[in-house]
């Protein structure tokens, strides 16, 4: 080897150590940042479904009697009970307006109302399950509610299991 | 002992030699402009290196910055929104004092509003916005940055 050779040999080994450093420490940055943001991302997807379970199980929807074409915010209560032809309603609505309508735009949902049995609900011929069921690469946030749906002569126990997710 | 072969030095005739055999660098056998060319080079790559270094940790910084506002603003509009929850929960009578910050903690600004007629409650910061529902859309007057009263007066809830 030439005397000449001897730095740029150094050199070059030297800048490769750094740069092989810098790439490993980018990566863990990166895989760290994206974990934190992850959990953070869930973090407030448990408080939107909580927040979204809340609006409909507490509230009566607004305006009170609401539609397809008028709504403003879901609520599924009447008289302290789920009131079952909001119940309905809810399942036959498009899903664009029922996520509006839950402020939940930036996120998917999917609702079942199920007896304490857990077999999926069916009422005036219809189960009662609304939304998009996630898919594989999602991101996902389940709570369960036990409440009770009107349907003006009987009430129904009902375990409503709120889905709330994300595509990554 | 096995001799190194003499190297040519290129250039001129009578060039000096720069440094001695103790020289730090070994460059005895170069000429002054070659070793300085050559250094210049390894100047050039350093200086390109830190610049790809300097890129990517800005870049990082950014993301860093983006991700504290995005959970500062989140944070302080569930707590207005549990506030309201809270005040609308209890009932007529209740009243708390609590305080909304001027900025995010990175220093940015952000708008903060409650509309009643869509019963939600709204944050606007980094050109994006996030929405929450209320429980109740029996709200007058507006929450405002820095000391807020919430009020429970027979069901409906202000702002002082």
């Amino acid at each position: 080897m030439n005397k000449g050779q001897v730095l740029a040999g150094d050199f070059f080994l030297s800048m490769a150590i750094f740069l092989v450093i810098l790439g490993i420490s980018m990566m863990m940055f990166n895989y760290v940042s994206a974990q934190v943001r992850s959990n953070q991302e869930e973090d407030f997807m448990h408080i939107v479904a909580i927040t979204t379970a809340d609006l409909l199980i507490k509230t009566p929807g607004l305006p009170d009697d609401w539609n397809e074409t008028n709504i403003k915010s879901l609520g599924l209560v009447s008289n302290e009970l789920l009131n079952q032809s909001k119940v309905v309603r809810l399942v036959n609505m498009s899903y664009d307006t029922a996520k509006d309508g839950m402020k939940i735009s930036q996120y998917e949902i999917l609702v079942t109302f199920n007896d304490i049995n857990g077999t999926v609900l069916n009422l005036s011929g219809m189960n009662m399950s609304f939304g998009i069921d996630p898919i594989i690469e999602s991101q996902v946030v389940k709570i369960q509610r036990s409440t009770l749906i009107d349907n003006g002569t009987n009430r129904i126990p009902t375990v409503i299991n709120l889905v709330l997710w994300r595509r990554i | 002992m096995k001799l190194m072969p003499k190297r040519k030095i290129l250039g001129q005739k009578n060039s000096k030699k720069i440094g001695t055999s103790h020289n730090l660098f070994f460059f005895s056998s170069y000429s002054k402009g070659q070793v300085s060319m050559e250094i210049l080079s390894y100047y050039i790559i350093l200086f390109g290196v830190f610049l790809v270094t300097l890129i990517v940790v800005v870049a990082n910084q950014r993301i860093i910055e983006e991700e504290k506002s995005n959970m500062d603003a989140r944070r302080i509009l569930v707590m207005a929104k549990n506030e309201i929850d809270i005040a609308t929960n209890v009932g007529d009578g209740y009243s708390h004092a609590f305080f909304l910050p001027q900025v995010l903690q990175s220093g940015k600004d952000y708008n903060i509003s409650v509309s009643s007629e869509d019963q939600e409650i709204r944050i606007v910061y980094n050109e994006r916005n996030v929405t929450l529902p209320l429980l109740t859309n029996n709200i007058t007057s507006a929450i405002k940055k820095g000391n807020n009263i919430i009020k429970n007066t027979k069901g409906l809830v202000t702002f002082e």
